[in-house]
């Protein structure tokens, strides 16, 4: 009565067993060899270097008073700029002046931005992330866009917690 | 405002926005969790922090966020525990060539697309601080992922558990989440030892010694509480309950000082967790609704306070968030339709198949915050691939849809349930197995259809220290009678037999699970009831979802003359349609050694009423007549004011056999317990077979007729 075997008869079984392990091995087998020899091309790839997290910014009374938003943003101490990373594209927010970037990029050590404040821009970022013994450190140029005869201030950075912490 | 005030708002806002969104997405046709994930997003930057920035600066401050994100951790914890209890071990073994197949190729299809994505998106969206192995693994353990919560509830939603391809498909992801998160262990040891390569020993040795500790030692020790349940009578009581969570904070507590996650140790403790439906069910019963409900929404709200969609900025990086949607959707609908086609499914099923597991929801949202918290993937990547999971989940109901048809399913569902066709015949005792037999054979309504005999121990059978244990020698032994039998007359039965506190319960499970079309019972007269339809065949009456029978057995010996008393109802059908099988089938009547073809009748009593007019059901047997003649049924009208008087005295007019449907007019109804009624079983001398048929959801109760005796006219039965 009971016919629920599935197993087929005789010579057709080891032809289907020898199709099963050729589709195995085509669809299984090749992409596994495949993410091999992916994981061996990417060491070669060389990704963006790691900006994000918060930076302390050292300024000095002169710079302070050139870009009136520094010290909105240190409210007291070192004002402090965190970047959220996503390889070369950057998200900043300079402490609590309401500043934050509508457009900011990273190409190679040098990094560029231009916060904004409802919808203005209104400080433009230029620097260099350089890597010594330590954590990193951002030296550059912060310039006022909305006072074109204004001259830039030199700033330098160093960052003090890392992306996650 | 307080931080417990704030909390309070916090949830109360989340849980309202995610039964909204939920309801409005239930009538959109999609599952409530798309709804749930979509107003986490909702609540965040993206849309709230947007339009409302004060608004949601004053609901979601960013000092509370620690506390919103452990209630959220939390409860994914809980949530990954139960995805554990919930994983069946049986469905990721012995489903065929197909599904292994098809199951590998799903996993490792998307996982060398998104491996591949990597070498393009690494120098784009990731930076020095993660390794290209451990971004490329992550990328391709997140494109393999398939939410097997979701899939399971789609799959039952639209009826497919029964196809084929429902059975492949509910294989292949739970293969598919137990390799997932696998490999994102081995993915998240690698990353974090990457950071701390000192602790690689420890995390490798420890994580090998766990694992060992929970199946060798863990799982038995937890083995014996589901006895413990069983024969407390299945309660699970809140002494069992906590200690249950208990194992699982401290399996949790262990995987995440080992440097693995939490989750991973949360949802091991669940699947080394026995099996048993009912224990399971309980367990689930207990926790689900507050995890689902409540803790769950918290986590898609934290996820979407996480998820900035203004991080994508520019067409590059939209393209870049299409690319990855596009390669997820190669990937895994792709990469499993192709290997399901290869295997032997129709392009419609292999399709259909595809789209199931390309379904990620909260499954990828887990991942991706594992991967967001380790810093492997980057935020706006972490938006992109929300996006993405947002997306493929989405799609799934109008494009399964679309392949394949709410009516192929139901047609499909249909063939199936009537292929599988099996008889179920619990034995109570061992010497009523043989005649069970007998008359199953001859009721089966295909030649080719499966006898399952099942046999249930009383738990005051089993010890405590028994534990976990497979039917053995003693218990096949009470069905030994009914196998001699099966193997002196060439009938293959297969042999089932397990501790019951409910055998009601566990003879339905039984049933359903095994796809029996037909429980057969046999009776017999208990200590303190005289009753047949109350107790244990009540309960089965009362919950299969299937035909069921009752044999009393007083005639012994071939049946030359059977009744069957016919007032129209549905049962009364299903009567008529097993009287059919005997005759037509030529099954016990007409296989019997010694009787004569000419000696043997099945009369059909219809009883009526006298002073009702001809009625359509009348007309109806009238019109069949001729194709009862054919099948050597033989159709007696009788006007009577009480059918129950005239069935009882017809019966006691020398037949053998009546097979009588459940009804109150013959006083015959299943009850909890015994009553003043069987008054047809009382006093007919002759054996008894008591029908209740199966009504499916959308049966139509209709007029007997030529044509339809003509349609579902049975194939002619080989039993002897």
């Amino acid at each position: 009565m009971d016919n629920t075997s599935d197993t087929a008869p005789g010579p057709a079984r080891p032809h289907a067993m020898a199709r099963t392990v050729l589709l195995y091995l085509g669809l299984v087998g090749i992409p596994a060899l495949g993410v091999a020899a992916i994981l061996r091309a990417g060491h070669s790839i060389t990704p963006p270097i790691s900006v994000g997290g918060r930076w302390a910014i050292e300024t000095d009374a002169a710079s302070a008073a050139a870009v009136p938003d520094l010290a909105s943003a240190a409210d007291g101490s070192a004002p402090t700029l965190v970047i959220v990373q996503s390889g070369v594209r950057l998200a900043m927010n300079l402490g609590e002046s309401g500043l934050a970037t509508s457009t900011a990029r990273l190409d190679g050590n040098r990094l560029t931005a231009a916060l904004a404040k409802g919808g203005t821009a209104q400080l433009a970022l230029d620097g260099t992330v350089t890597k010594a013994s330590g954590s990193p450190r951002l030296t550059g140029e912060l310039r006022r866009l909305d006072c074109s005869s204004c001259p830039g201030v030199d700033f330098s950075a160093e960052r003090v917690a890392g992306p996650h912490g | 405002m307080h931080a417990v005030l704030t909390l309070l708002l916090q949830i109360g806002v989340i849980l309202a926005a995610s039964r909204l969104v939920g309801l409005a997405f239930r009538r959109i046709q999609q599952p409530q969790v798309m709804g749930e994930m979509v107003a986490g997003i909702l609540l965040g930057p993206s849309f709230l922090g947007w339009i409302a920035p004060g608004v949601s600066a004053s609901l979601f401050p960013a000092a509370t966020l620690p506390a919103l994100g452990a209630l959220s951790q939390t409860g994914l914890v809980v949530f990954m525990f139960l995805v554990g209890v919930e994983l069946d071990p049986k469905l990721l073994r012995g489903r065929g060539e197909a599904a292994l197949v098809t199951s590998h190729a799903s996993i490792v299809a998307p996982f060398f697309l998104g491996s591949l994505l990597a070498l393009y998106l690494y120098p784009r969206l990731s930076d020095e601080s993660v390794h290209f192995a451990g971004f490329a693994l992550f990328m391709g353990a997140a494109m393999s992922v398939t939410a097997f919560p979701v899939l399971a509830r789609i799959l039952t939603e639209r009826n497919l558990l029964r196809t084929k391809v429902g059975a492949v498909t509910i294989a292949c992801a739970a293969v598919d989440d137990v390799t997932a998160w696998c490999i994102l262990a081995a993915v998240v040891t690698l990353v974090r030892t990457e950071a701390a390569p000192g602790e690689l020993a420890l995390t490798l040795g420890g994580s090998a010694l766990f694992a060992v500790g929970m199946l060798f030692v863990v799982r038995p020790l937890v083995a014996r509480i589901e006895v413990y349940y069983r024969n407390r009578g299945r309660v699970l009581s809140q002494d069992m309950i906590a200690l249950l969570l208990l194992l699982m904070i401290a399996s949790a507590w262990t995987t995440e000082r080992l440097g693995i996650h939490a989750l991973f140790g949360a949802f091991l403790m669940g699947a080394i967790l026995p099996k048993d439906g009912q224990f399971v069910r309980d367990l689930t019963a207990k926790l689900e609704d507050l995890t689902v409900v409540f803790l769950l929404p918290v986590f898609f709200a934290f996820t979407g306070l996480r998820t900035r969609i203004g991080l994508i900025q520019g067409a590059d990086m939209w393209m870049q968030c299409g690319l990855i949607l596009a390669v997820a959707v190669a990937g895994k609908l792709g990469g499993s339709a192709i290997a399901a086609r290869a295997t032997g499914l129709s392009w419609r099923e292999a399709g259909a198949l595809g789209t199931l597991m390309n379904t990620r929801g909260l499954m990828e949202l887990v991942i991706l915050t594992i991967g967001l918290d380790l810093g492997i993937i980057s935020p706006a990547l972490f938006v992109m691939m929300v996006l993405m999971a947002i997306a493929t989940t989405f799609m799934t109901t109008p494009l399964l849809e679309w392949i394949y048809p709410s009516r192929l399913i139901r047609e499909e569902s249909e063939a199936a349930e009537s292929k599988a066709d099996a008889v179920l015949i619990p034995v109570s005792l061992p010497s009523a197995g043989p005649e069970l037999l007998r008359v199953a054979t001859a009721l089966a309504p295909k030649p080719e259809s499966v006898v399952y005999a099942l046999h249930l121990m009383r738990a005051s059978e089993q010890s405590l220290l028994d534990g976990h244990r497979e039917a053995g020698r003693s218990e096949i032994e009470a069905l030994a009678p009914l196998l001699d039998a099966a193997k002196s007359r060439g009938i293959d039965v297969h042999p089932l037999s397990f501790v019951s506190r409910d055998p009601g319960d566990d003879i339905v499970s039984v049933a359903h699970t095994k796809g029996a079309s037909l429980v057969l019972m046999g009776w017999h007269k208990p200590v303190l009831s005289q009753s047949i339809l109350s107790g244990t065949v009540h309960a089965v009456m009362r919950d299969a979802r299937c035909d069921v029978a009752v044999y009393v057995q007083r005639h012994y010996g071939p049946w030359r003359r059977v009744l069957v008393p016919y007032l129209g109802g549905v049962h009364d059908r299903g009567a008529l349609e097993l009287a059919r099988r005997l005759a037509k089938g030529g099954g016990v009547i007409g296989a019997t050694p010694g009787v004569d073809a000419t000696d043997r009748h099945v009369t059909i009593l219809h009883v009526v009423p006298p002073d009702r007019p001809e009625d359509a059901e009348r007309a109806g047997l009238s019109a069949a007549a001729s194709a009862f003649r054919a099948d050597q049924l033989e159709l007696k009208v009788i006007e009577a004011r009480s059918p129950l008087d005239a069935a009882v005295a017809e019966a006691k007019r020398g037949y053998d056999l009546v097979i009588v449907g459940v009804s109150e007019e013959w006083g015959l109804e299943p009850r909890m317990f015994a009553g003043e009624h069987e008054r047809l079983a009382a006093e007919s001398p002759a054996s008894l077979l008591i029908v209740r048929k199966y009504r499916r959801p959308g049966d139509k109760t209709e007029i007997l007729s030529a044509a339809s005796l003509r349609a579902d006219t049975p194939a002619p039965s080989t039993a002897a």
